[in-house]
């Protein structure tokens, strides 16, 4: 859902979903407050976090959903994917586990989310890559069969965590462009430039 | 039984406090008169949802309002005083206006929860002790030895004690540390006996358990302590949530009749629904409040549990129920009453569970209450005041938000047994 308020010129909804301890909060923390926080807690319930953006000479909200990873608490899934504009599916290069998931938050975003939502399938915490047990190669293929983009950041350095949701919110500025002529003045987009703009790994795949 | 004269107090003079903060916006929605207007048809409210309310239970309670209305002292309990208590319910009701030393709570809260009779020999206490030793243990080997039954729970349950508290000292340590597995192996010996077959788990349990971790050095009587807090709150740790629908959606109707114009802003704001507050009922605000805090808040619920005046039912339509009988009766027995003859409430088709976590209720209500005209004022969407709830997490006044929360308690307890006395006489209030 893209909104119009008084104060900006856009509203945004995104949503942040995955399996339990893939560093959601942390991904949230380091986007909105530049901040990693290596004591963070177990989200319980839903927690939000905003961050103001520019895009041309548009002033853009985005308004990100974080909720526990665990099952979801069933009231509030229906809450929480109500007028999401997007989504970042994020696991955990290291966790096979958390990458065989992703199967299922796809099917549940499909179905209460709103149709054809852009989603970006995000692999978290390649600063451990000793660890890794997801290939980038099967993470690639698999996005690549589902229609999404995939990127892999690390919450902990601040690599690429400011790209992934870039990717998302350009996907939702074109599709939203696409039936809004008047939003498409705004395009190209340039977005500010904050943190990590400038750093790209080669492991970035944007399909 | 004429109502109880708190009715007539002004309750900003009987709040005592002197921050102009507090005494401010939030109270003066209400003037004293509507609040037990407004507590009156919010006990109707919750009454309708009681499928039976006996009179012996009843009576019982008006003991409670006896003792709960005598003087007490301000001075926290030290475990000195423990032999001058005749019942755990004298015990609780101290405890609830006055809380326990801090370094006290480790001999005294087994008796609070009634893991230990307040008048037990010390022979018989070590005897116990050792019961209660013997029996975690072999609790805790029988799920030790069979880690492939239990191997996704148990891994659960270890990403959560890694991102448990780790700010505090006791838990600021390495996950081979004795602190860390005593998290651990309390939190999982509690899911792999207490509930079937690992049915139940939900994220923030280990919040729940890691008090009682650095309340007690023993681990075994850290895992007897949280097993009476557990009891009939089995229904929390079902990850669909059905629990704190109920939960928040009573704390919806107690504004709407509180605090209306309150009301009407949330629903404006889609957040009349009160989903964001999950995380307060799951962990009796913890959360919200620094470590040492939500320790007063937990003593305060335990005891509030014994006193509740009224266990209300809470339908889950969808919840299976602990095989366990309701506890109101053996609560009632421990707490040596009088003989009763009548069954609890429960046997329906509906399943139900005795909601008593009232204290909790009224303390949200007050969190909330305390910024209601600021979130009003800035026209806060819902997602804004669960983000500005997420940054102020133990910045609150805390003392007068406690104070708040058990004067309400202390209003809701007293005029609900009034009701009960008087509901043969023009009860005017509704």
């Amino acid at each position: 859902m893209v909104t119009i308020d008084e104060e900006f010129d856009m509203v945004i909804k995104l949503v942040l979903i995955g399996d339990t301890g893939v560093g959601k909060s942390n991904l949230l923390s380091r986007y909105t407050r530049d901040e990693f926080n290596s004591e963070s807690k177990t989200t319980i319930g839903v927690d939000f976090a905003t961050r103001t953006i520019q895009i041309g000479k548009k002033k853009m909200k985005t308004q990100i959903w974080d909720t526990a990873g665990q099952e979801r608490y069933r009231a509030m899934t229906n809450a929480y994917y109500r007028g999401a504009a997007g989504a970042l599916i994020v696991f955990d290069i290291c966790s096979l586990n958390s990458f065989d998931s992703i199967g299922r938050w796809l099917q549940e975003i499909r179905e209460y989310g709103d149709p054809g939502v852009p989603i970006v399938l995000v692999g978290n915490k390649f600063d451990l890559k000793h660890l890794r047990q997801v290939p980038i190669s099967t993470a690639e293929l698999f996005a690549h069969e589902n229609s999404l983009k995939y990127i892999e950041t690390s919450a902990l350095l601040n690599s690429n965590v400011e790209s992934a949701f870039q990717f998302l919110i350009t996907e939702i500025i074109n599709s939203f462009s696409q039936v809004h002529k008047d939003i498409q003045e705004c395009t190209p987009l340039t977005f500010e430039d904050r943190s990590d703009l400038s750093f790209r790994r080669k492991c970035c795949v944007i399909n | 039984m004429k109502i109880f004269n708190f009715k007539s107090k002004d309750r900003h003079n009987s709040l005592s406090v002197s921050n102009s903060d507090v005494a401010s916006p939030d109270i003066k929605t209400v003037n004293s008169k509507q609040m037990i207007k407004s507590i009156s048809a919010f006990e109707t409210s919750l009454r309708e949802k009681t499928s039976h309310w006996s009179k012996s239970i009843s009576e019982h309670y008006l003991h409670i309002q006896q003792k709960f209305k005598e003087k007490h002292s301000n001075k926290p309990i030290s475990s000195s005083q423990l032999a001058s208590f005749k019942s755990r319910l004298e015990l609780g009701i101290h405890t609830f206006h006055s809380g326990i030393i801090s370094s006290d709570r480790e001999s005294i809260w087994p008796y609070l929860l009634g893991v230990y009779p307040l008048n037990i020999s010390p022979s018989d206490k070590v005897k116990l002790a050792f019961k209660l030793d013997s029996e975690y243990t072999a609790e805790k080997h029988r799920w030790q030895s069979n880690p492939l039954k239990s191997k996704s729970i148990l891994g659960l349950i270890y990403k959560d004690v890694d991102r448990t508290d780790r700010y505090t000292p006791y838990f600021s340590v390495s996950n081979d540390h004795p602190h860390f597995i005593k998290l651990f192996n309390v939190s999982a010996t509690y899911i792999a006996t207490d509930v079937p077959d690992y049915s139940l788990y939900v994220q923030g349990f280990t919040d729940i358990v890691s008090i009682f971790v650095v309340i007690f050095e023993s681990e075994s009587l850290a895992y007897a302590c949280l097993k009476e807090f557990m009891v009939d709150q089995l229904s929390i740790l079902d990850p669909k949530g059905d629990a704190f629908s109920a939960r928040c959606a009573l704390l919806g109707s107690l504004i709407e009749i509180l605090d209306p114009a309150f009301f009407r802003f949330l629903e404006a704001n889609d957040a009349s629904n009160m989903l964001f507050t999950y995380r307060w009922f799951l962990l009796n605000l913890k959360r919200e409040f620094t470590f040492d805090q939500s320790i007063r808040v937990f003593e305060t619920v335990i005891i509030t549990r014994l006193l509740a005046a009224k266990p209300v039912s809470i339908f889950f339509p969808n919840f299976i129920p602990e095989t366990k009988e309701c506890s109101i009766e053996s609560q009632i027995q421990s707490m040596q009453f009088p003989e009763h003859s009548n069954s609890p409430p429960g046997n329906e088709a509906h399943l139900s569970e005795a909601y008593k976590d009232i204290f909790t209720l009224f303390l949200s209500y007050q969190l909330l209450a305390m910024y209601r005209r600021e979130f009003i004022k800035k026209r806060l969407t819902m997602p804004e005041m669960c983000e500005f709830f997420s940054e102020a997490s133990g910045t609150h006044n805390f003392e007068v938000i406690l104070k708040l929360g058990k004067n309400l308690f202390s209003q809701y307890i007293c005029e609900n047994l009034s009701f009960e006395a008087d509901k043969e006489n023009d009860y005017v209030y509704i």
